[in-house]
């Protein structure tokens, strides 16, 4: 080979050899993106029964009660599986947010306002969505869940998103035009 | 001849070459270090996770706690900084959790957790949600050299590649008077503490 054309050969395998290095390096996280792992997520309307992650899930209620100050308002979210695949829920991590029409993500409180505890104490002492809520479920019982949130008063068109991590689908978001 | 000495030139251009790059070359951390915001004391401080605006600030020789009437002193062989302020998430619920103070020295000073038992109102244990600003209070204990051209600085997280951190600027020509105390006391409403300086 002479030397030119050694020249050129190692500068088109140049071009090549180094995208495939950053492919090599970055496998993991590609992988990890949705187009890859086809993952998709499922929308659904508040009310409405939908499978996923082994259970059939619903969202019961999305109540907004007086927040700490008048700009903000306490969001209770109530909602429940009823279990399919016990062992796969009990074994998965859940979380679950609040979306509003601009898209800004709320994470739970992680202590109930007093207010919850004062206007619905029933619901105030149901689990909040994790494993050791399904490792208590009974098999073929119904899970009644509850989160609360605090949401600027003008939030609109909440969503309750929850996902079961590790689960083969993506998240579940339930959409809430009641309230 | 001529050629050698080319040779020793080109050696010579390459070494000096090598030496400044050396020097000047940034390390891993400076090129991921937190990109900064700048902004001054009095101003709201926008970033695009959050948002920060200090509104006063005092400098004590001590600072008392009230809680549940019984008073605890905080004493410092150095000057305690506070600063009052709020702080909004803007797109996801958060937690801001480093706040330093940079001396015009380049000395960084962490957030004092000498009131690690005040509830209510300490930066790094208050969670912001977006949309709802919420009174923050912050303090250093600090050389007194270290405060005066000094910087607030403030990030989600003091580890995260290439984050964002506010930098804001305490007003320079402000005269600020070292108290002998400070009292901070639990508050009622949406302000959790009050302060009261003697």
């Amino acid at each position: 080979m002479s030397q030119r054309r050694l020249f050129w050969t190692c500068l088109l395998a140049l071009v090549a050899v180094l995208p495939l290095a950053i492919v090599v390096h970055a496998w993991d996280s590609l992988r990890q993106m949705p187009v890859f792992t086809g993952k998709h997520d499922i929308v659904v309307e508040g009310g409405a029964v939908q499978p996923y992650a082994g259970g059939q899930w619903k969202l019961a209620d999305l109540k907004r009660l007086p927040g700490p100050s008048d700009e903000a308002r306490i969001v209770l979210a109530e909602f429940e599986t009823e279990p399919r695949d016990l062992a796969m829920l009990a074994q998965s991590a859940c979380r679950v947010r609040l979306v509003d029409a601009e898209g800004r993500r709320f994470e739970p409180l992680m202590l109930s306002e007093p207010i919850v505890r004062e206007m619905y104490p029933e619901v105030a002492d149901r689990p909040r969505c994790s494993s050791l809520a399904f490792a208590n479920a009974g098999n073929g019982g119904t899970v009644r869940m509850v989160e609360s949130f605090i949401v600027p008063a003008k939030a609109s068109d909440l969503s309750l998103v929850v996902e079961v991590q590790g689960g083969e689908v993506g998240v579940l978001v339930f959409k809430w035009k009641r309230s | 001849m001529m050629a050698v000495l080319r040779s020793i030139l080109l050696l010579g251009l390459g070494a000096l070459v090598l030496f400044v790059m050396q020097h000047n070359t940034p390390g891993y951390g400076d090129i991921t270090s937190p990109i900064a915001i700048r902004g001054k004391a009095g101003e709201r401080v926008e970033g695009h996770a959050f948002a920060y605006g200090a509104a006063n600030v005092h400098l004590a020789r001590v600072v008392k706690t009230e809680s549940f009437g019984r008073v605890r002193d905080y004493s410092s062989s150095g000057v305690w900084l506070i600063i009052e302020g709020a702080a909004v998430a803007k797109k996801e619920s958060l937690t801001l959790l480093s706040a330093e103070w940079l001396s015009p020295g380049g000395i960084r000073y962490a957030l004092s957790q000498r009131f690690s038992t005040m509830r209510g109102g300490y930066l790094p244990t208050e969670r912001l949600e977006p949309g709802l600003p919420k009174p923050v209070l912050i303090a250093f204990e600090l050389p007194e050299t270290a405060i005066k051209g000094g910087r607030l600085l403030i990030a989600r997280s003091a580890l995260t590649p290439l984050g964002e951190e506010l930098w804001i600027d305490l007003d320079q020509k402000a005269q600020l008077e070292i108290k002998p105390s400070i009292t901070l006391a639990r508050g009622s409403g949406s302000m959790p503490w009050t302060l009261a300086a003697k």
